[in-house]
């Protein structure tokens, strides 16, 4: 029988990861400097948004230019893997670092060490 | 924290704060094994907070060094050494010396004096000016107590004898705090909901509107009646719920994006729903005064969240080590408000048959607990007791004052505005009626009937002499008795009276009553033959008398009360008897 693995990827900074999310789609959806972000979410603290902006700019995934942050296309692919598990024909030991980013690569990722800095991969035998 | 101090010997026991620290750790290792999914989180958590604090994982090490040092020593005059072994406080001591330029040395002591002058500005020790509350002047001794609590930098223990306004004084530390240091972050905590409640009412009574808005109860009050009308508005999901509406408005697809993502409408096992711990936790941020169970205060804490400059934690005698070792780690400066001449944390059945597990020396310890040794070896700065209580009428408060206090309580109030202000007896002669009625090993019913039928018909007494003086105000009235199985027997029979129109009354056990007050208190003994050993701790009857205002009544066998031979029973012995009943007269 062909060995099996399941991939998943979880979220590194667990404690700021609802606030990466928030800062993310609401940068999205055009609230996009630091007044429109915090007026669109108060629900967030000041300190927990900078981290997750700060996450975002370390990983690559947020551009801050002249106070106007815009988010890396790639977000929708972390949020794609971090909501799912993939089944796939390798060893363990195959699924080291280089095949993962080959398989972030192959899903379209441009920027694919700023998903795993944003990520972290769980490998277990299927 | 890792070698010891040089430790007392008492009783042959070695005690180092460190070793009192793994029975714990070993004593919640055996609750783990038999723990049900609802009180595992717990114990896993109070397991964490006691290793990191081993470890010197929280927030001030001080707080290490202190009660590593003075659970087993008494301070000394003069001050003591606190620094834990083969630890130096003076880094001066390891610095190679050299000789270097002027110039250099010029710009280390500018470097250094800017440090001070910026490490100062972070430093929690406050000299209050004057009181702010109307309820104590400059000169007050409880204002002096409440000054020297503020100057402290890491740790004071507030004894606090019934009565003595211990929640006025932790609103007085709050307002001082707040007015010394706008931007400081404060925890109100303690061992159960109701006493976290009062203490948050109080303070949103007495605060101005803006400190108001900066205050988050979590998750919620458990209590139904406030002193403050706008209080409830602080509880967290009320908070959370303005926050999203907020949002909304601003943003509305966004929220609803957000709303669906975060699972923020998720509701928990009994389809109530609650708070999730992200947005606990950014609420906590975002507030500066945060009411919270100590068994709580995990919610509200993860690996980034800053911490508190400054933690109060009421009722500690009441809260078990682990717990107020949770507030403690998590700020700055910890203020323990308690009473150890109080009950002290009690213990379920499989609590106590873990404890029964252990060694017998280590289970006492975790019995006894720690405030009490702590309160006795803290210097003098670190420590003081409000000395005048504002509830009890004298006569009460003196027998208070000298069984349990040395005598050294004072008295405020002088008077009251109904007839109702006895302390004494309603005692009757058992002729036979035994209590337990079963012997040797039998499972023991705790219930006196007797007492019951005695209580009731002088409830009925006080309604009808209350009603005929045409008395406009409700006294409240509290039932307390030592066993469960009186309670509820009490309960039983009180829902078949109607009394309502002219009396409160409520019945509970003498170790749920603590924290509360009554304007008249009946302690029903219950007991009339065997041993007295739920009595024989001094402290429940010191919270069982000292509930009450006016009037306390005492419902029991006189003689057998008597023929216990222990000094606060015989002293009760000899107050007067109101009334000595025969059985067949109730």
């Amino acid at each position: 029988m062909q060995p099996q693995i399941e991939l998943s990827f979880v979220w590194r900074r667990n404690s700021i990861k609802e606030s990466i999310i928030a800062v993310t789609k609401a940068v999205g959806a055009g609230f996009n400097t630091k007044e429109k972000l915090t007026a669109s979410l108060p629900q967030f603290s000041i300190y927990r948004i900078a981290l997750a902006i700060d996450a975002l700019i370390t990983a690559g995934m947020a551009e801050n230019n002249l106070g106007v942050l815009s988010i890396h296309p790639d977000m929708n692919i972390v949020f794609e893997l971090a909501d799912s598990k993939l089944v796939l024909p390798l060893t363990i030991d195959e699924a080291d670092a280089s095949m993962r980013r080959v398989i972030i690569n192959k899903l379209g990722s441009k920027n694919p060490a700023g998903v795993e800095s944003l990520l972290y991969p769980k490998i277990v035998e299927a | 924290m890792g070698e010891h101090h040089s430790t007392l010997r008492l009783e042959s026991e070695v005690i180092d704060f460190v070793e009192h620290i793994d029975h714990w750790l070993e004593y919640l290792s055996e609750l783990m094994r038999n723990a049900d999914e609802e009180t595992m989180p717990k114990l896993k958590r109070q397991i964490r907070y006691l290793l990191a604090f081993r470890t010197g994982a929280n927030c001030n090490i001080n707080h290490n060094r202190l009660l590593q040092y003075y659970y087993s020593n008494p301070a000394q005059k003069g001050g003591d050494n606190i620094s834990l072994s083969g630890e130096r406080l003076n880094a001066d001591d390891d610095r190679p010396t050299y000789k270097s330029k002027p110039d250099i040395e010029a710009k280390i002591k500018a470097f250094m004096d800017e440090f001070k002058v910026r490490e100062g500005g972070t430093s929690i020790a406050i000299r209050p000016l004057a009181p702010i509350q109307s309820n104590y002047k400059e000169g007050d001794p409880a204002f002096k107590l409440i000054s020297k609590a503020l100057a402290t930098e890491d740790l004071f223990f507030m004894q606090g004898p019934p009565g003595t306004g211990k929640t006025t004084a932790i609103v007085e530390i709050i307002l001082q705090t707040i007015k010394a240091k706008p931007g400081a972050r404060i925890l109100i905590s303690s061992e159960t909901h109701v006493a976290v409640d009062n203490a948050f009412d109080r303070l949103a009574d007495q605060c101005p509107p803006e400190v108001l808005d900066l205050m988050l109860r979590y998750p919620q009050f458990s209590i139904t009646e406030f002193e403050n009308p706008n209080t409830p508005q602080t509880d967290a999901l009320s908070r959370a719920d303005a926050l999203w509406q907020k949002a909304y408005s601003v943003a509305p697809e966004l929220t609803m994006n957000l709303w669906e993502t975060l699972e923020q409408s998720k509701t928990n096992d009994i389809g109530k729903m609650g708070l999730p711990r992200w947005q606990a936790r950014n609420l906590a941020e975002m507030h500066q005064v945060i009411g919270v169970t100590c068994n709580q205060i995990d919610h509200l804490v993860d690996d980034v969240t800053e911490m508190f400059d400054l933690a109060i934690v009421d009722e500690c005698s009441k809260a078990t080590m682990p717990e107020w070792i949770m507030a403690m780690s998590v700020a700055k400066k910890c203020i323990l408000v308690g009473d150890h001449m109080q009950l002290p944390p009690t213990f379920c059945a499989e609590e106590a048959e873990a404890l029964t597990k252990m060694d017998e020396h280590k289970e006492r310890l975790i019995r006894n607990g720690v405030i009490e040794r702590l309160f006795e070896n803290l210097p003098v700065d670190m420590k003081g007791t409000l000395g005048k209580q504002f509830r009890m009428l004298p006569d009460i408060g003196h027998f208070i004052s000298h069984h349990f206090y040395k005598g050294e309580l004072q008295h405020h109030r002088t008077t009251t505005d109904h007839e109702f202000q006895d302390f004494g007896w309603f005692t009757y002669n058992s002729n036979g009626y035994r209590v337990p009625a079963q012997q040797g090993n039998e499972k023991k019913i705790l219930v006196n009937d007797f007492e019951i039928r005695i209580i009731m018909a002088q409830l009925a007494e006080i309604f009808e002499r209350l009603k005929r003086a045409g008395a406009t105000k409700k006294l409240s009235v509290a039932l307390i008795t030592p066993y469960r199985a009186q309670c509820k027997a009490l309960r039983i029979t009180l829902s078949h009276y109607d009394f309502s129109e002219m009396l409160a009354v409520e019945v509970d056990t003498v170790d749920a009553f603590q924290g509360r007050q009554a304007d008249i208190v009946f302690f029903s003994f219950v007991r009339n033959t065997g041993p007295a050993t739920f009595y024989a701790d001094d402290r429940r009857m010191n919270v069982a008398i000292s509930r009450a205002r006016d009037a306390v009544y005492l419902v029991g066998d006189i003689e057998y009360i008597r023929s216990k031979r222990l000094p606060v029973l015989y002293a009760l012995a000899s107050l007067p008897i109101l009334i000595k009943h025969r059985k067949e007269d109730v």
